[in-house]
């Protein structure tokens, strides 16, 4: 009886081990790891290098004369555009990781996959990181193929840096598919982030719209995946952070305006106040179909354009334009039919509108809730992307090659240069 | 069309290998045995499986066998086809023996997209002659499979093959015809 027992519970031990196990096996994007001192002290560092060709649009980026175009995930092409007329492309700061940045003062902020990266860039030829914030986008990728899923990560193993396309067994369902996920990658840009919004302070830069870093109140904040970042630049060189507020919803773009944070969503545009700087608190919200949708805001009204695309589910091409003489009460008050709209900014109640295959579209919007119907110019033949307005020049940026005009007469507008990509 | 020919041939050689080892057990002097066996698969999940053997006995301890069977993984009916070895122990009526099967898994339906795959079992067992011609099996035993399935993925454009290792234990009684 005893022995029938032993054999009994060894039968039921053994017994016990008899799990299936089901493994998938599929073609994906499997992450190619770098240490993360070698990426810390060689990739992940900027290093000034001579001028390379422009081969394709990025974020574009103004200070001090300088315009800065990001090679996503590669570098920083540096323009001298002291004359606008004849830009003059004068070096690189190639930088692995980068998608998005930020100027303030002689301190440059940028992405480098995971960290935040201080570079003082007092001598422009002379880049020196001046500090890091490590490890604060855990969700920064790179880019990877959208035809297939990205196998396991394991953060443990390094910085992903890259994404090698090959036959994966795992024993778990891939994380996604990734064809919305605007955290991965961003159809205009490829990025993870995009270049820092506009702003009217001297000690900062100015971008486009298309942007997911926000400067205000020395504060620079940053989208990462669905949360919205704030770093404290009390002390420039070592940002701090203490802090994520998430947002439900797909950010794209970030503008700072009046002490505010618009955000634009692919389902509509959020209001943050930063009355606490370092927890916004969303105060307002108005809701759109699904689309890209940057923002700018001058006075009482928001612009927003949306756009169909991929990467947005987009429905419509359109301006919208809002009231928002009440943060915490926005109102639509007109939609008006656009080609397929981009960035855009506005200056002097006039309005540029990156119109896709149909170029760079200027309105009056003296009467801002019939801006739509007062198109004073059109500059067509341009795959127009994103645009700065900076004083008397208006920067853009196109599929081919970044343009500039003279606005300094707003009738009558004048392209002064282009600078062709390679 | 296709899958019902495969399903018409398998039946067809079950029934004739079966007919062929009684109808030669005579001859051959109780040589070819039949042995016709069901089994519970115990594990993650439950599942039945229905096992047919014929064989023949080389001597007093050593025996193999062509089988076919059905069994049920994941609500998929297959068809194993093996080899069956098996050690009796004891020139007895009464002896513990041990067999192993090594075959494959032969899905029943959606071809196109279950592809199978191989199998095996290992087990022990006590073998209780009757008679001549009537003898009962009681074994338990560890059973595995290894079975691959085309799912088209769910990201949309391309096929995932979803690996299956089944490791089952068995506890199986069957009767052995001479």
């Amino acid at each position: 009886m005893k022995n029938t027992a032993i054999l009994l519970a060894c039968a039921l031990l053994i017994f016990s081990g008899c799990k299936d196990k089901t493994f998938q096996k599929y073609t994906a994007n499997v992450p190619v790891y770098t240490d993360f001192d070698e990426f810390r002290s060689d990739l992940g560092t900027v290093k000034f290098e001579t001028a390379k060709p422009i081969t394709q649009k990025g974020n574009i980026y103004f200070k001090d004369n300088y315009l800065f175009i990001i090679d996503s995930y590669k570098g920083i092409h540096v323009v001298d555009n002291s004359n606008p007329s004849s830009p003059n492309n004068v070096g690189y700061y190639a930088v692995t990781g980068i998608t998005g940045m930020a100027i303030e003062n002689n301190y440059l902020y940028i992405n480098s996959y995971i960290d935040l990266v201080v570079v003082d860039v007092s001598n422009i030829n002379q880049p020196v990181e001046a500090g890091r914030v490590e490890s604060v986008f855990e969700t920064a990728l790179p880019e990877h193929n959208p035809n297939y899923p990205i196998a396991e990560v394991d953060p443990s193993k390094g910085i992903i840096t890259g994404w090698v396309v090959e036959e994966f067994v795992s024993e778990t369902e891939p994380i996604n598919g990734c064809f919305n996920c605007m955290w991965l990658t961003n159809e205009n840009m490829g990025a993870v982030f995009d270049a820092s919004s506009g702003s009217s302070s001297p000690s900062q830069g100015i971008s486009g719209s298309i942007t997911k870093f926000a400067l205000l109140n020395s504060y620079l904040y940053i989208m990462n995946g669905n949360n919205l970042v704030p770093f404290d630049l009390s002390n420039p060189k070592e940002p701090s952070t203490t802090n994520t507020i998430p947002v439900w919803r797909e950010v794209e773009t970030l503008f700072s305006y009046n002490d505010h944070i618009f955000m634009g969503t692919t389902t509509g545009m959020l209001i943050y106040n930063t009355e606490n700087r370092n927890q916004p608190e969303q105060i307002g919200a108005i809701n759109h179909v699904n689309a890209c949708d940057p923002v700018v805001v001058d006075g009482d009204y928001a612009y927003v354009t949306l756009r169909t695309g991929n990467p947005c589910s987009g429905q419509a091409n359109q301006l919208d334009v809002i009231d928002v003489s009440s943060y915490s009460n926005p109102v639509l008050k007109q939609s008006f039919n656009l080609e397929n709209p981009h960035g855009l900014g506005i200056i002097n109640e006039h309005l540029f509108i990156c119109d896709g295959s149909d170029g760079l579209k200027v309105f009056d919007a003296q009467n801002p809730e019939d801006c739509g119907n007062h198109l004073i110019k059109n500059f067509k033949n341009i795959q127009a992307t994103d645009v700065i307005l900076f004083g008397n020049i208006a920067m853009l940026i196109g599929d081919d090659g970044l343009y500039q005009y003279d606005i300094s007469d707003l009738e009558n507008i004048n392209e002064i240069s282009q600078l062709k990509f390679n | 069309m296709i899958i019902k020919m495969i399903k018409l041939t398998l039946i067809v050689l079950l029934f004739s290998v079966q007919s062929f080892g009684q109808t030669n057990m005579k001859k051959e002097n109780n040589k070819y045995y039949n042995l016709t066996s069901v089994s519970l698969l115990g594990g993650s999940a439950l599942s039945g499986s229905f096992q047919i053997v014929n064989g023949y006995e080389f001597n007093k301890h050593w025996a193999a066998g062509l089988g076919i069977g059905v069994e049920n993984f994941y609500g998929q009916n297959y068809f194993p086809l093996f080899i069956d070895s098996k050690y009796t122990l004891l020139d007895q009526p009464f002896s513990p023996f041990c067999s192993v099967n090594l075959g494959y898994d032969l899905p029943t339906e959606n071809f196109e997209r279950n592809k199978g795959g191989f199998m095996g079992t290992g087990r022990i067992g006590i073998q209780h002659q009757l008679g001549n011609h009537f003898g009962l099996i009681t074994s338990a035993g560890y059973r595995y499979a290894y079975i691959k399935q085309n799912e088209w993925a769910w990201w949309g454009n391309n096929w995932v093959e979803e690996i299956r290792e089944i490791n089952r234990f068995e506890f199986r009684f069957g009767f052995i015809f001479r």
